[in-house]
């Protein structure tokens, strides 16, 4: 058994006319200490993958299992408690607390978590430690992307969902962000999923799940994935 | 401009919930403010609706002599002369003390009153009019129904029976509402009984039977058709009442002149009379004096008569009794002669029978004589018979010897009778005695011849000479018998014969004496007859001197009556004199209606509304206004990029401009128009029939005023009109391509307290985020705490108006007030034993206090206060009447020397006297005086001023008497008005329960209660739609944030109480700032609409802090849970959105 893994998942968005079949019979799986990347265009379902994944959506039918549990029945609560202690999040346009400090925003995290790491260690680990009472308008975007990672990271997650997290940034940066990526998983043996529709960073991926229009492509298998600072784009 | 057009209305439509929130606080603060505003005009013009349709008059004169029927003419006259349309009615009016049903006995004002009466006129509210004069009407209360049926009797004007009634006792048929007493439950003052007036009557105006008329009224269809209250009524009433004054005075004079000239004409004639009086009497007295001398002549003439007259009587009775002796020893002589003549008669008579006898004897013995001559000669023949003669001549012989003998002895007899009478005197006797002599011889022959004849017959002679001798003896002892006897008679006949002489002497000798006395008697007659006639001459005499003495007494009797009588008019003369010297001229009175204090006081409230009108609606357009700020403001943010894409696509400012106006201008004109719409009906109603439980105003009138509306609605529009382009300004001055792009969100700062490290590092990290947040949204931030405040401050206000109302009752009455009945004594002192022993048979621990109790005017710098006065009998007032001072609750006992005085706060504040000042006191009754203040101490209803009664005495120069009673005991409400129906019938004219008058005075203040609760639900409905607005906003505003939170594995409530925290300490704040803002507007609010008579409280009780901010607090959880579900189902997948 993988440590996720979705089977036959359906999600459908409106009725009628505007029926928007954002997973149609998804099924796919990922291992656990894994990079995995789903890409595809803008539609595809990708998006709608990251909200079911995240727990932030409920599938309207199909298995999705993570570490043994069936997300797809979790109650309200369950997914709360599930999006608290098992996933971190990385957006696309960061959503840091502006009003907050890049301590405060990674401790608002921390504080859910009964394990978590210290903020001050996990920005470190960023590489944000003199960065740590500035607040998000005071920072670059980057910058911000590492913020809402190690935000993301404090609660020591079993599962990381990044949601275009180069898609605000510039190519270097966008490089950067991906390279602390890597390298956390690597080093924390943790999963990681990224969505984007940017398919030139697949390859630093252990996998790649390719989606269009609600349905999964193709999965490849990367056994060799490519250091981040190879890629191009 | 379709496409625009569209986007409007889109606009609208996309979000309704704003919309509608500009529209409900628009709504809320418009209809307050305008509703608010109306309710001042609306109750002064209800009023003057009522009084018009009633004929409330314009004025109102008295006269302190009454108005005569000709003052009414002359006065009327004047009115005509004055040149403006004006009706003058008359009327009457009495105050008495009366006993309604059984056991009530209240003071009360009775009226006139006609069916087609033109002024004033009642409004009935139960039963029916009167039809029969001794039916009538009484004001409507809330027990009213129960007053019908009822018996009224008047009992006493204050001195005693009322007079000037023809009946005093009436049937309660109808209760009715007067425009004289808009006040429903202060009726003014008296100067009877306890000094207020508790109910008043109307009774058929042919029950008063006074020639004058006491109250004039006056309405000027000029003033009618101006609105009463406005400025140009009491500017014209004023003008009126100057020239009423005027012409007042003159009629006044003339009313004076005229009566000073009929009482001097009057005096004069009094005076007049008083002279001929007195010169009559003189006359009278005169008169008497000479009557005097001449009834003392005739006294004593009379006096000498009857001397003279008592004189004769004795004379003549001493003659009478003279006379009465003659005629006793004449009437005994006459008895004796009677006697004499009777004992004559009956010799005579003895005599005739003697004589008789005699006769018959001598027939016997002459038949006896010629037996025994014939037996003799018998004899004789027999003698001479034979032989008897001898024997008969013995027998003879011997007769003879006897014979002889006789003969000799009746010849001494006659011898002797010789020698006594006469030898002719015995003529007879001689010859008798000669006869004797011869018939001696002859016998002495006869017997010598029978001596013979006797010896011859001897045998037979001697029988028959024995027989004979027998006849013989016995004849001669008739014989001699006989001539005893006729001798005897003789010497009788000559005795007889002898007295009868002297009889016949003795009565003529009396009969003489006879006549003489009947002369004497004649004469006495004649004497006595003369005398009575003088007698009578006196009798009459005497009478008519005694009539001419009653007469002269009665004639002095009436001098002295008329003396008295005359003096009596001297007197009653000089103080006529007196009088009218001393009369002062009538003084009239005019009165406008501002008198009636309840029609100035009813003006007061309008005020008083209108005050709050000033302050309250202010609040709520201000609130309004900050709330659609807002909005506006979150909207045109929101709509930054649809406003830089439409300014991209060549659409000017003005465009932009525009449209967010139509947007806010169309929500704002609806809320105002729907708002004014119901606030112009809804609040003056409530208020209007608020204080129509206090006031006798007539329905309820809500006009929609343009005056009102136009200013309100144009305010609004123009507040926000103002705020959206406040809004819009900075967009129009951007660039649109800065618009396009999204709003970079307010920047994080540190905030002032975390430089304070100590307090800043304590604070759990929540908190700090808190902090943070409220710090970034600043205006947000103001709105709240604004707007919160706001809200609160109102619900303080509201609920200090309350505390401060509904607080004094409990004050007044738990801690001012002790006494739990105050009794209005029948008859002062006398009665308070009555009333002391009903009160300890009711309880027997039960304590009283007599008192004087008064109405009396309090004068100030300024006003003239209307104040109680009461004085107590000793300075143990403390168990009735707690005086102490308000805040520091220092205890104060009645001073008992000099002219100190207790007053109560608010009469020293309206007065402006403080302790050690002295305040002139004036009283209807009698002449002002000065007291000093020793104290002042705290007290809501009503004003007083209590004294000891050594101070009223010092201080007035009068005497007290007291005239009421407190009483304190511990009795339920049952024993308790057995106790009062008790005092009633006995000793007590009225009793005041203090349990009745605190719930009466609960249901009075009751009314400002629902006001005030009318201003607390606004305010707090006002809070609610703040509260949701401003939350709506931050929700919407941080709805990124929120989904962010979400993802991030916050649970519901941790969302919902990362933002609510920071409304809990917005609300905090808020309602904190609110708490201070609503004790100074509840400060004010208090000030304004404070009554004269009634100090409001200045505490607001910690529980009306504690509700006001309790219920900010509850509205904004109220708002929090709606909140929360909305919270609840924000998307996440907001959260992956890009920032718009």
């Amino acid at each position: 058994m993988s440590f996720i893994s979705l089977r036959d998942v359906h999600k459908h968005y409106g009725v009628g006319e505007g029926e928007i079949r954002a997973a149609d019979g998804v099924s796919f799986d990922v291992e656990k200490g894994e990079l995995a990347i789903i890409v595809g265009p803008s539609g595809s379902g990708k998006t709608t993958m990251l909200n079911l994944l995240g727990g932030m959506d409920v599938c309207d039918s199909g298995v999705i299992e993570f570490d043994g549990r069936r997300v797809d029945s979790f109650t309200r609560r369950q997914l709360i408690e599930y999006r608290r202690r098992d996933v971190g999040f990385v957006f696309q346009f960061y959503n840091l607390i502006s009003g907050l400090t890049a301590r405060e925003n990674v401790e608002l995290a921390a504080q859910l978590s009964p394990d978590a790491v210290s903020a001050d260690e996990i920005l470190a680990e960023v590489g944000l430690a003199g960065r740590l009472e500035n607040f998000p308008a005071q920072l670059s975007g980057g910058e911000q992307q590492r913020v809402a990672i190690a935000r993301a990271l404090a609660g020591r997650p079993k599962l990381l969902l990044c949601d275009e997290p180069t898609g605000a940034l510039d190519y270097e940066t966008g490089k950067l962000v991906l390279a602390l990526l890597q390298e956390t998983c690597r080093r924390e043996k943790m999963t990681i999923i990224i969505v984007t529709h940017n398919s030139a960073i697949t390859p630093i991926a252990d996998r790649v799940i390719r989606m269009r229009s609600g349905r999964v492509q193709e999965v490849l298998l990367n056994p060799d994935p490519a250091p981040v600072g190879s890629l191009e784009w | 401009m379709k496409a625009f057009t569209k986007i409007v209305f889109r606009q609208v439509r996309n979000s309704l919930s704003r919309y509608l929130s500009i529209f409900a606080i628009i709504a809320l603060g418009v209809g307050f403010f305008a509703g608010v505003r109306a309710t001042a005009p609306d109750m002064t013009d209800s009023a003057d609706a009522y009084y018009d349709s009633v004929r409330l008059a314009d004025f109102r004169l008295l006269s302190t002599w009454g108005f005569s029927e000709q003052d009414v003419t002359a006065l009327r006259q004047s009115l005509e002369e004055q040149g403006r349309d004006a009706e003058l009615f008359t009327s009457q009016f009495s105050d008495l003390i009366v006993e309604l049903g059984q056991n009530e006995t209240v003071v009360s004002r009775v009226f006139s009153w006609s069916a087609d009466q033109q002024y004033n006129v009642p409004t009935l509210k139960l039963g029916r009019l009167p039809e029969s004069p001794d039916e009538c009407l009484i004001n409507y209360s809330p027990y009213a129904e129960d007053d019908i049926g009822c018996t009224v009797t008047l009992i006493s004007d204050g001195d005693g029976e009322p007079d000037g009634f023809a009946r005093t006792e009436y049937t309660i048929v109808g209760a009715v509402v007067s425009p004289l007493f808009i006040s429903a439950t202060e009726y003014g003052s008296t100067n009877i009984g306890d000094g207020s007036i508790s109910r008043f009557l109307l009774l058929p105006a042919e029950n008063f039977t006074a020639d004058y008329y006491t109250e004039l009224y006056i309405i000027y269809p000029e003033l009618t058709s101006l609105s009463s209250y406005s400025d140009e009524y009491d500017a014209l009433a004023e003008e009126i009442c100057g020239e009423l004054e005027t012409i007042s005075e003159t009629l006044a004079y003339d009313r004076y002149s005229v009566e000073v000239a009929s009482a001097e004409s009057e005096l004069a004639d009094g005076e007049r009379e008083l002279a001929d009086g007195r010169a009559e009497l003189a006359e009278n007295l005169e008169e008497l004096e000479s009557g005097r001398a001449e009834l003392a002549d005739a006294a004593d003439t009379l006096a000498q008569a009857k001397a003279k007259i008592d004189d004769g009587q004795a004379e003549l009775d001493a003659s009478r009794s003279t006379l009465e002796q003659s005629r006793e020893t004449l009437e005994q002589g006459g008895a004796a002669l009677d006697e004499g003549e009777q004992a004559l008669a009956a010799a005579q008579d003895e005599l005739d029978s003697s004589r008789a006898q005699l006769e018959s004897a001598r027939s016997e013995l002459d038949a006896g004589q010629a037996e025994y001559a014939a037996g003799l000669a018998q004899y004789q023949s027999g003698a001479e018979a034979l032989s008897s003669a001898k024997e008969a001549l013995q027998s003879g012989e011997s007769e003879y010897s006897a014979g002889l003998s006789a003969y000799n002895t009746a010849l001494a007899q006659y011898e002797q009778a010789v020698a006594v009478y006469g030898e002719a005197a015995l003529a007879e006797q001689k010859a008798e005695l000669d006869a004797a002599a011869v018939l001696l011889t002859q016998m002495r022959e006869q017997l010598d011849s029978s001596r013979e004849q006797i010896e011859a017959n001897q045998a037979e002679l001697d029988a028959a000479a024995a027989q004979l001798d027998a006849a013989k003896t016995e004849l001669d002892s008739g014989e001699a018998e006989y001539a005893a006897g006729l001798k005897q008679y003789q010497s009788g006949v000559d005795a007889l014969a002898a007295r009868t002489e002297e009889l016949a002497a003795k009565r003529a000798e009396w009969q003489s004496g006879m006549d003489q006395l009947a002369d004497g008697e004649r004469q006495l007659d004649q004497a006595q007859s003369a005398l009575e006639s003088a007698r009578q001459e006196y009798e009459d005499g005497l009478a008519e001197y005694n009539n001419n003495l009653a007469a002269f007494e009665d004639g002095e009797k009436q001098a002295a009556d008329a003396q008295l009588e005359l003096e009596n008019a001297q007197t009653e003369l000089e103080n006529g004199r007196q009088e009218l010297a001393e009369l002062e001229p009538p003084e009239w009175l005019v009165y406008d209606r501002n008198e009636n204090p309840a029609y100035s006081e009813y003006n007061d409230n309008a005020d008083r509304i209108r005050n709050i009108a000033k302050v309250f609606p202010v609040f709520f357009l201000a609130v309004a206004a900050l709330v659609s700020l807002t909005t506006m403001t979150r909207m045109v943010d929101e709509e930054r990029t649809q406003t830089g894409t439409l300014l991209a696509l060549g659409y000017t400012n003005a465009h932009i401009v525009l449209k967010n106006m139509v947007y806010a201008l169309s929500a704002t004109l609806f809320g105002s128009v729907i708002g004014i719409v119901i606030g112009f009906q809804l609040f003056p109603r409530i208020i209007i029939a608020c204080y129509g439980i206090m006031y006798s105003t007539g329905s309820a009138l809500a006009p929609f005023r343009w005056s009102i509306a136009l200013p309100s609605i144009l305010a609004a529009l123009g507040v926000v009109a103002v705020t959206v382009f406040g809004a819009c300004y900075t967009d129009t001055r951007t660039l649109p391509a800065t618009l396009m792009r999204p709003k970079s969100p307010p920047a994080g700062k540190r905030v002032l307290l975390e430089r304070v490290g100590v307090l800043w590092r304590r604070l759990d990290f929540t908190s700090k985020v808190s902090v943070r947040n409220i710090a970034r949204y600043k205006k947000r931030m103001i709105m709240t705490i604004v707007g919160v405040a706001g809200c609160t401050a109102l619900m303080v206000a509201g609920f200090g108006l309350r505390d401060s109302i509904s607080g004094i009752i409990t004050t007044q009455y738990e801690k001012v007030w002790l006494y739990d009945a105050l009794v209005v004594l029948d008859g002062g002192e006398d009665a308070v034993p009555d009333v002391v022993s009903a009160a300890t048979a009711a309880d027997p621990g039960a304590q009283s206090l007599a008192a004087f109790q008064k109405t009396c005017t309090a004068f100030g710098e300024e006003d003239s206060i209307e104040v109680s006065l009461l004085v107590a009998e000793n300075c143990d007032i403390d168990p009735f009447i707690d005086l102490h001072e308000r805040i520091s609750d220092e205890k104060y006992s009645l001073p008992t020397s000099g002219d100190g005085a207790v007053i109560t706060e608010k009469l020293a504040h309206m007065t402006g006297v403080k302790v050690g000042d002295r305040l002139r006191i004036g009283s209807s009754t009698g002449d002002d005086f000065e007291v000093t203040v020793t104290a002042i101490v705290e007290n809501y209803i009503s004003h007083y001023i209590y004294m000891s009664r050594e101070c009223y005495e010092t201080a007035t120069g009068e005497t007290f008497e007291p005239n009421c009673m407190l009483l304190n005991y511990t009795l339920d409400e049952d024993p308790e008005s057995t106790l009062a129906e008790n005092l009633l019938s006995d000793g007590a004219l009225a009793v005041s329960l203090s349990r009745s008058m605190r719930s009466a005075l609960d249901d009075v203040l009751g009314v400002f209660s629902i006001i005030i609760m009318v201003l607390i639900v606004s305010a707090g409905l006002l809070a609610f739609v703040v509260l949701y607005n401003l939350t709506n906003i931050n929700i919407t505003e941080r709805i990124r944030e929120i989904a962010t939170l979400k993802v991030l594995g916050f649970y519901d409530r941790e969302v919902s109480m990362y933002i609510f925290r920071e409304n809990i300490v917005l609300t905090v704040a808020g309602s904190l700032i609110g708490l201070v803002l609503g004790w100074m507007l509840a400060m004010f609010v208090i000030e304004t609409t404070e009554i004269d008579s009634i100090m409001f409280g200045r505490d607001i009780s910690v529980l009306s802090y504690i509700l006001s901010a309790g219920l900010t607090c509850l509205f904004s959880l109220a708002v929090s849970l709606a909140m929360h579900r909305r919270l609840r189902n924000v998307s996440m997948t907001e959260s992956l959105k890009s920032v718009e």
